[in-house]
């Protein structure tokens, strides 16, 4: 990848992310669900801004840059637990684009970022399943008592709870990407043709 | 001012004390924020501040109201927006230096220059994005385009689309800025700005490295 390129999935990240907040800002609403809440919403209005990102910069790592340039602001935010759970994440949407030409695809594109949302989103249940709820309160001490955690556990973590939370997920992020596919054939793949034909 | 890689450092940490050491740090991390802008600004953070005190204000009424899902919900989210603002009056700090210093503090860390310039740009385009969304908003308004929750579709496209053209034409100058100034040579690079640790930022620093350790040691 070029100077030209960083600069460009640096810019556009920092944008998904900032659009992706602004859809977190309604995940309250869930109760406890929020935690899906601000993924889904979030991913309503930044798939748009992946879908452009990965046709303007079709290049090996891009989507892993993307989630990896998200994790970077999560870090000087202060969410470091969710560091790891984007870089899963990325490193998830990249394997669905390795096939050659995978990157102009709009099928592995919309699938790559279906499964990388559904990851991100279940950092709730990966918390709560796998860590338990004793070592979270133990860890976050402030953030949580025994009986919100114990709460919080009986939503998050059932079986039904998850498939919800999949399929809320799934639904989200791929409204979010066709929307994004949408708005990039109506208002930018005519300059990139126009650019070719004229560079052709 | 103080050197920008203790800015950085100060950051980092600024954001993982709030959620080790819980509400009690916040009282120490905003005010000592608050100092480190008044210093190196030469101004106070108003807005920061006066944020900072209605979500303390607003995060002290949803625990007094005790209703389970109202604190689940709000209490969470507003004990996360507080932890912010330390980060927050921190990071800009770190905007308004120079993007010369801040590259060459960077260097000076031996960081990849791809994840460099990465840094580099993310943190200075941050605000920019809330400056775009403001022009856009005014410039609907004037044409007479009204961007409303009941016409999600259309809104979405009058904010996104030029929102996305903007950033894509800044990410084209700004390459082009950065590689005149010679950022693909190879060769050892100088820099306008010296770059020296004082004791100024040895204390800092420490100061911030002090109320993690108290944190883990659970003083807080």
């Amino acid at each position: 990848m070029k100077v030209k390129d960083i600069v460009k999935i640096t810019i556009l990240s920092v944008v998904g992310f900032v659009l992706s907040m602004i859809g977190a800002l309604a995940a309250p609403l869930l109760g406890n669900y929020s935690f899906a809440g601000e993924v889904s919403f979030g991913a309503l209005l930044s798939g748009t801004v992946y879908y452009i990102l990965i046709q303007k910069v079709p290049k090996r790592g891009v989507a892993f840059c993307y989630y990896m340039i998200n994790a970077l602001v999560c870090v000087l935010t202060g969410f470091w637990p969710l560091c790891i759970v984007l870089l899963v994440s990325g490193a998830i949407a990249e394997i669905c684009l390795i096939p050659v030409g995978s990157y102009k695809k709009s099928s592995r594109v919309i699938l790559s970022f279906i499964l990388s949302t559904v990851v991100y989103g279940l950092h709730g249940v990966v918390f709560f399943g796998m860590i338990g709820a004793d070592r979270i309160v133990s860890a976050f001490p402030k953030m949580y008592t025994k009986e919100s955690v114990a709460i919080l556990s009986k939503y998050l973590v059932s079986p039904a709870s998850i498939i919800i939370l999949i399929l809320a997920l799934a639904v989200c992020a791929l409204i979010g990407i066709l929307l994004g596919k949408n708005i990039y054939n109506k208002f930018f793949a005519g300059k990139a043709k126009k650019q070719s034909q004229r560079l052709g | 001012m103080l050197d920008s890689r203790s800015y950085l450092i100060i950051l980092l940490l600024s954001g993982i004390v709030p959620f080790v050491g819980g509400l009690n740090v916040i009282f120490v991390m905003f005010p000592y924020a608050v100092l480190l802008y008044v210093f190196a600004i030469k101004s106070f953070p108003l807005k920061h501040f006066i944020l900072g005190i209605c979500l303390l204000a607003f995060y002290y009424l949803v625990n007094y109201m005790k209703w389970g899902f109202v604190v689940i919900t709000f209490g969470v989210l507003s004990w996360s927006a507080l932890s912010l603002i330390p980060a927050l009056i921190t990071g800009s700090i770190l905007i308004q230096i120079p993007a010369g210093a801040f590259l060459q503090g960077l260097r000076k860390l031996k960081l990849p220059q791809k994840t460099m310039i990465a840094i580099t740009v993310g943190i200075r385009y941050f605000p920019d994005v809330k400056t775009q969304l403001h022009i856009i908003r005014k410039a609907a308004y004037l044409r007479g385009l009204n961007i409303s929750i009941i016409h999600p579709k259309q809104s979405f496209e009058l904010v996104v689309v030029p929102l996305l053209h903007r950033s894509l034409r800044i990410s084209d100058d700004l390459s082009a800025a950065i590689i005149s100034k010679g950022i693909e040579y190879d060769g050892e690079k100088t820099s306008l700005h010296e770059l020296r640790l004082s004791f100024r930022d040895f204390i800092a620093v420490g100061f911030s490295c002090a109320i993690l350790v108290l944190c883990l040691v659970g003083v807080f």
